[in-house]
């Protein structure tokens, strides 16, 4: 069930009013059965993979909690063996099997290992990792486990975050689901603005700069070096657009019953170094990643060079959550490598750099699209071909698009709305003054008479 | 309050149902609940764009005069289908009709004459004999034993386990919703403003000299009217009609008719270079055994389509319907 169609419309409405009509423990039933029936929209038999991850986590956690010792930890991996199961065999098996017949080949031997035509459980990479974090805390014993298997299930599949995130923690969640909310006007018109706005984002924005950039990277041979260069900037804006709407209305969503969920964004477009960038960018993985890998491994307590090699593992392992190629890899590489070389320059260096705040936001910009290029193009082959057209600087040789130039100039205005909103306007105030019934009532209409609605999946249900 | 929350609980739930059944929503049409949202033409339904707003014309005008001694038996496509044109039109009493796409349909051959008109309209005549015969209809012996339920097993629930999808179609809440008049003219707001500013109509529909036509026809692929088309191909077609006359003729007919209708676009720009004349190709190939029955001339000297649909109107209709009872009496 995509957010921006008119069936999530009419199931969020139904089950909020329901939600704010019934008893505390009706609440929970209420919340797990939308939840169930919101992914069971999507592809009904992957369901059952949730249920057995659910079933073995819950135990996992209780059995944790309850022995000392080596037992601990056999549960603790029982738990991250199911999870990581999971997820290596419906979103790593068909990659690895084929590098490992394309290695082989090399050697002149055959791999027997067989492919299976896997379509990947939508979502599957958030939920794991939200279960995840769930056994890691217990056993650390930084959350009791949950004895209630109905508030588990629904902390795993609470439907507003569960197919693309935020990625929550259980000592954020858990408490929230056994907390009675009520009605809340200010938490209702917040929730909703956060909502309407992370439409705008998504329909009037992501969706019709995508047009440009599927015309651009489904076939980037025959387009030329400027046009490549608009498509892959608009990309960089689609990508932000489509996660961040996404985001707001999962947020806004849980806001509107009372939940408070994780911030997963913050202007990561005006982040001065790649480091700032990821402290602003999908904000619940990359804190997943710092505390469930980047610490365990010492992060930068161990000197320079195990830093430096913690993150180039902490990156490259971020690039193959997301998916199982290797322009993903390549991509999570990238970010370590800029990140290890920001490190080295202010270490190894001199002189001191002159740092202009403009410049090192351009600059950040610009390593940040050139690398989404990797994310976004179809294959290997294709990512070179764009880069060499965006390298080698040849912007002359003529240009392209799919739109008419008012939509393209309409492109532009909406990139610099999104900034200015972001700015100057991060949250809009939600007091009954015809001001705020304006702004609501105004961004409706543009969502309507503006928005794409290409029913097109967002960009990250495919991780 | 509560009483609020509770109508509105009863009326965003009784909407959300209407997703999820089909046959309510039929139910609710076929009771005049519900506007028909086809009224104003299927490309209109699509575009929503307020200069093809025209109410689509109703002409069942059933045929008067004498009754040939023939079976008609038709497989067509949405030119032919029992809303547009009705049983009655035709000269004969003995009609079956089929959708041309489906397979596997099964047939029970009448006793006396019989023919047999496959309909299709040119954008999909390709998908039909270009690769091989049309033989979608099984000639069924009389009373042939019922054919028994599939067993249960195991694999056969895993399937249905995998394939299994909740029931919802967005269609239905756009045509409970979204397809009365008031509603229409907000929609035709938003996609005036956006044709007229962007040059953008719905992505299944295009303006082509003036003329709303299905993208379908335009877009790169196999249905469209620029798609080269080579002699082989034109002479395969030939093949694979040639033999599906034969072998419905051998099954008892007594005659089988082709007949391609132009797609509204391919009429608009037949003078273009890169028109792939598809329909005069095939209807004037000299191995072409099948006899047809055309109206590509009728349609080329006059424009027979209705303004916000892809279908013909009224006049247009009457010439193919005419055809055929032609050949019905010629019988």
């Amino acid at each position: 069930m995509l957010f921006d169609s008119l069936q999530f419309i009419l199931f969020y409405i139904v089950v909020t009013i329901l939600y704010f009509s019934i008893r505390h423990r009706g609440r929970v039933w209420l919340l797990l059965l939308a939840s169930c029936y919101f992914y069971l929209v999507f592809k009904p038999v992957y369901i059952l993979i949730l249920l057995v991850t659910i079933v073995v986590d819950y135990f996992a956690g209780i059995w944790i909690a309850n022995s000392e010792g080596k037992k601990r930890k056999w549960f603790l991996v029982l738990s991250l063996i199911a999870n990581i199961g999971f997820l290596a065999f419906f979103k790593y098996w068909n990659f690895f099997n084929d590098n490992l017949t394309h290695l082989l080949s090399l050697f002149g031997m055959v791999n027997h290992l067989p492919d299976y035509e896997l379509e990947l459980p939508i979502g599957l990479s958030f939920h794991t990792f939200q279960a995840m974090s769930y056994t890691i805390e217990v056993y650390r014993r930084k959350q009791k486990p949950e004895k209630d298997f109905i508030v588990y299930s629904l902390y795993v599949m609470f439907y507003p975050q569960l197919v693309a995130g935020p990625i929550e923690r259980p000592q954020n969640m858990l408490h929230q689901f056994h907390t009675y909310f009520k009605f809340n006007w200010e938490n209702l018109k917040s929730g909703l603005m956060l909502m309407l706005w992370g439409l705008f984002k998504k329909v009037v924005i992501s969706n019709r700069l995508a047009e440009m950039v599927d015309y651009c990277f489904d076939n980037p041979s025959e387009h030329p070096g400027l046009t490549l260069l608009v498509a892959s900037v608009f990309y960089s804006f689609q990508i932000y657009c489509d996660f961040s709407g996404y985001s707001d209305i999962a947020i806004g969503a849980g806001r509107t019953m009372g939940f408070t969920l994780m911030k997963n964004f913050d202007v990561p477009y005006l982040s001065k170094s790649i480091g700032e960038f990821w402290r602003r960018w999908h904000i619940s993985l990359s804190t997943w990643f710092k505390d469930y890998l980047y610490i365990p491994l010492g992060g930068s307590r161990e000197g320079e060079w195990k830093l430096y090699r913690n993150l180039a593992i902490v990156f490259l392992v971020s690039g193959l959550w997301h998916g199982a190629a290797w322009t993903f890899i390549i991509w999570g590489g990238l970010h370590a490598l800029f990140q290890i070389m920001a490190r080295m320059r202010d270490r190894y260096l001199p002189f001191q750099v002159p740092k202009n705040d403009v410049l090192s936001v351009i600059f950040t910009f610009i390593l940040v699209t050139l690398a989404w290029v990797f994310f976004r193009a179809k294959g290997l082959h294709n990512a070179k071909l764009i880069l060499g057209k965006l390298l080698s600087f040849d912007f002359f040789s003529g240009y392209s698009m799919p739109y008419t130039a008012s939509e393209f100039m309409l492109c532009w205005v909406l990139i610099a709305v999104l900034f200015l909103k972001d700015i100057f306007a991060k949250e809009i105030a939600v007091k009954n003054t015809p001001a705020f019934f304006l702004k609501f009532t105004g961004l409706a209409v543009l969502c309507y008479f503006f928005g794409v609605f290409s029913g097109e999946q967002f960009i990250y249900f495919q991780f | 309050m509560k009483a609020l929350r509770y109508i509105a609980l009863l009326v965003f739930g009784f909407l959300w149902f209407l997703g999820c059944s089909r046959d309510a929503v039929v139910w609710l049409a076929d009771n005049g609940l519900l506007e028909d949202d086809f009224r104003y033409g299927d490309l209109y339904r699509l575009s929503n764009l307020s200069a093809y707003r025209v109410p689509v014309e109703k002409c069942k005008v059933p045929y008067t005069g004498p009754k040939a001694p023939v079976a008609l038996y038709l497989a067509g496509d949405s030119f032919t289908e029992e809303g547009r044109v009705s049983r009655d039109q035709y000269a004969t009493d003995r009609y079956f009709r089929s959708f041309v796409a489906d397979e596997q349909v099964p047939l029970e051959l009448t006793e006396g004459k019989k023919i047999l008109v496959i309909e299709t309209v040119e954008r999909h005549l390709r998908e039909r004999f270009s690769e091989k015969p049309w033989m979608n209809w099984l000639v069924m012996p009389p009373a042939g034993p019922v054919a028994k339920a599939e067993p249960f097993t195991w694999t056969k629930l895993y399937d249905d386990i995998l394939e299994y999808e909740v029931p919802y179609r967005e269609e239905m809440h756009e045509s409970v919703l979204f397809s009365s008049d008031p509603v229409l003219k907000i929609k035709e707001w938003k996609a005036d403003l956006n044709y007229r500013f962007f040059g953008r109509t719905d992505p299944k529909v295009k303006v082509l000299k003036g003329e709303l036509v299905y993208d379908l026809d335009l877009a790169p692929g196999i249905s469209s009217v620029y798609d080269p088309v080579s002699d082989e191909e034109i002479a395969r077609i030939v093949k694979h009609a040639n033999a599906t006359r034969e072998y419905y003729r051998s099954l008892g007919f007594d005659e089988v008719y082709l007949s391609i209708i132009p797609n509204k676009s391919s009429l608009l720009i037949r003078e273009d270079a890169a028109y792939n004349h598809l329909v005069e190709r095939v209807e004037n190939h000299p191995e072409l055994q099948m006899p047809v029955i055309s109206v590509w001339k009728a349609f080329v000297a006059e424009n027979y389509y209705q303004k916000g649909d892809s279908h013909w109107n009224c006049a247009g209709q009457k010439i193919w319907v005419d055809a055929v009872n032609e050949r019905l009496s010629a019988h």
